[in-house]
């Protein structure tokens, strides 16, 4: 869209910018209907992703409940915390009477793989004002996160637009809430759904993302380096620490081999 | 409600969001450095990476043998599915019912 006949909302929103340089042409004034574009295009594209997220929201919901959870308390941790691992362990842990402080740190331990998807998407953000960033940053979960950096990936452009995001963690946090409702409700009178095999719905969603992903050798060797850390750690060692260790392997594994490729290039 | 339940949630709540919050400004504020820059490039597929296979490889905790662990061949069903119908959607709908029709026939 031609930034010249938008001139009076870009006007607007360079007042919301800070430091805008005053040409039009920049991202964030590029379109404004652009954004409401990449709101519907991160709900549609955050849906199939949310296939997988259904069947464990109701499964907490069921196991918090069963856990001696009040309904009331089984929800507001979906709507405080939004994070399902740590919602599963702290479930169980408040059932088996493990003290707050034990509980509080061991969410943070799980979380903490956060910082490195925040840091992931941060150079795609960083025209985005703080206030934008710190209310994008509630709704940045597995599913939010990974569909949105491969949106702005394949957009190849240095700034993505916040509003998919936006759209991406609203409806994950929307379908993470009814999910855990449902699952409360319906409480002591269903088993926990993941025992019927949804739990695969999980997998099954990312490995439709990572597949399109690993076009190269290099990629399919940081995904093979990844794979194995992780597996062996996760076998091994207790918590999420696979998750942040395999990603270091991984990403030294991608960065050692572009390095090599370019020094034999030279050659 | 029971008061020490919401606080604990709170706190729960407090930790997880300075998780999410923590770098997700650091490029606004900071140049990166070109190396990590980088490397960053190759996160979202090892984090796919990590998630994906410890849950098909070692669905109950412990490795597996693959051959007789039906979500090995769930999984080899969904990226069937995809290369096939080029749809996530239906790729995804598919291999979970082949973990459920597997569970049945092998009763694991």
């Amino acid at each position: 869209m031609a930034p010249s006949t938008r001139s009076t909302q870009s006007e607007e929103r360079r007042n919301d910018e800070r430091a805008a340089p005053p040409t039009g042409a920049r991202p964030a004034a590029r379109a404004v209907s652009g954004n409401a574009h990449q709101f519907r295009l991160g709900l549609l594209k955050t849906l199939p992703v949310v296939l997988g997220v259904i069947p464990f929201g109701l499964a907490y919901g069921v196991l918090a409940v069963q856990g001696g959870l009040t309904i009331g308390e089984t929800l507001l941790m979906s709507l405080v915390v939004f994070a399902g691992a740590s919602q599963f362990m702290a479930a169980g842990m408040f059932q088996s009477g493990v003290d707050a402080l034990t509980i509080v740190v061991s969410t943070f331990l799980i979380n903490v793989r956060h910082l490195v998807m925040g840091l992931s998407l941060s150079p795609y953000l960083s025209e985005t004002t703080p206030g934008w960033q710190r209310m994008l940053a509630f709704g940045m979960v597995d599913e939010s996160y990974l569909t949105t950096i491969t949106h702005y990936r394949e957009q190849s452009e240095p700034q993505g637009n916040p509003h998919f995001l936006l759209a991406s963690g609203l409806l994950m946090y929307v379908v993470w809430f009814a999910a855990s409702l449902v699952g409360a409700l319906a409480g002591h009178s269903i088993s926990d759904p993941l025992k019927w095999g949804l739990d695969f719905a999980m997998p099954a969603t990312f490995l439709t993302m990572l597949l399109p992903q690993v076009v190269s050798r290099r990629l399919f060797a940081v995904v093979a380096v990844a794979a194995v850390a992780a597996t062996a750690l996760f076998v091994l060692i207790p918590g999420k620490w696979y998750i942040i260790i395999a990603v270091v392997a991984g990403t030294g594994t991608g960065v050692v081999l572009e390095a090599r490729g370019e020094g034999s290039a030279e050659r | 409600m029971r008061p020490y339940y919401v606080i604990v949630i709170m706190l729960m709540g407090a930790v997880t969001y300075a998780t999410r919050v923590g770098f997700i400004g650091v490029a606004r504020q900071f140049e990166l450095h070109p190396l990590l820059r980088r490397a960053l490039e190759y996160v979202p597929v090892s984090i796919l990476a990590a998630l994906i296979f410890p849950a098909v490889l070692a669905p109950s905790g412990h490795l597996e043998s693959p051959l007789g662990n039906i979500y090995v061949w769930a999984a080899l069903a969904t990226s069937g599915a995809l290369v096939l119908t080029r749809r996530p959607w239906l790729a995804i709908v598919l291999g979970v019912a082949a973990l459920v029709a597997l569970r049945r026939l092998v009763g694991g």
